[in-house]
């Protein structure tokens, strides 16, 4: 079946049927490609992050009518030549589904490596606590957004690393401004997440519930 | 393996922190777990704190040995010792 591929129309869905669609289609062998056409952002950024998290390649081409088409290349994730193993994400429950626009689909923005004004010794106390609250919780955020000295708490020696790594490792997104990471000079120092854009995270806090810390 | 000390205060405890990080770096008896830290407190141990002093050691090293080597000069007014990795704990001083 080299070559082979496989379509679905996934416009309309409500979500999370989009991200179902996708996964079943998935768990079906046979063929190399899968794309799927679906309208609208969050359809279009919740499969691709799952087909990503998935171990797959993932491409999206928009539409001019506001439609896109997400085209999933099975198991051929960039950077691993013979395909990336997929993650624990590649066995997402229909549940997990479900969070990723339910009532868990929350932004927490996070513009300070500190919670409040005061003492700043209290404030980082109080922000590794609530990092880590969240991480052994049972409702987590969709994406954590790091803004301003935020993205501190994403690099190496940060003591809210361990934290941010298990929301990681749960599909919590991590991103962080890499405007903020450039003016701070500490890139090179990211060890959680990814880099992202004023757009990308814009686009994040207006799109759904947002909490800010 | 871990214990969990409580203090009186928020003072008292990110001094406690401070001085557990300390004892550990220079013992060999700490080695093998992961730097003392302050977590936040489940609501089953009672604390107008509000964060605890987790300490994580090697199997070998009997509560009150630990306690005595992380105490250093600081008073707790509790200590729990976790059971599993949930929020499991039971008092132990």
């Amino acid at each position: 079946m080299s070559g082979s591929v496989k379509r679905i129309d996934a416009r309309g869905q409500p979500c999370p049927q989009p991200v179902i669609m996708t996964k079943k289609a998935l768990d079906e062998n046979g063929f190399e490609t899968l794309e799927v056409l679906v309208d609208g952002p969050t359809a279009k950024e919740n499969v691709s992050r799952f087909a990503t998290h998935a171990g797959h390649a993932v491409e999206a081409i928009d539409g001019a009518d506001g439609s896109s088409t997400i085209r999933i290349r099975v198991g051929k994730a960039a950077g691993t030549p013979g395909g990336a193993a997929p993650s624990p994400a590649a066995s997402t429950t229909e549940a997990q589904a479900d969070a990723l626009c339910g009532a868990s689909a929350t932004t927490v923005f996070i513009s300070s490596d500190k919670i409040g004004s005061g003492d700043d010794e209290l404030g980082s106390l109080l922000m590794r606590g609530f990092l880590r609250t969240i991480s052994e919780s049972g409702e987590r955020p969709a994406r954590i957004i790091l803004m301003n000295s935020g993205v501190k708490l994403a690099l190496d020696e940060s003591t809210a690393l361990s934290s941010l790594r298990a929301l990681a490792a749960a599909s919590v997104e991590i991103l962080a401004c890499g405007t903020c990471l450039d003016f701070y000079k500490v890139k090179d120092k990211l060890a959680v997440g990814r880099v992202s854009n004023m757009l990308e995270i814009s686009g994040f806090l207006l799109e759904g519930r947002t909490l800010s810390v | 393996m871990a214990i969990v000390l409580v203090f009186a205060t928020i003072h008292h405890a990110l001094a406690a922190e401070k001085s557990a990080v300390l004892v550990a770096a220079a013992s060999a008896e700490f080695a093998a777990g992961p730097v003392p830290e302050l977590i936040p407190l489940p609501a089953s141990i009672k604390s107008d704190c509000g964060f605890g002093l987790l300490v994580e050691r090697a199997e070998a090293l009997n509560d009150d040995r630990m306690k005595e080597l992380i105490q250093g000069g600081l008073t707790y007014t509790a200590a729990y010792r976790r059971i599993g990795k949930e929020h499991n704990y039971e008092r132990i001083g």
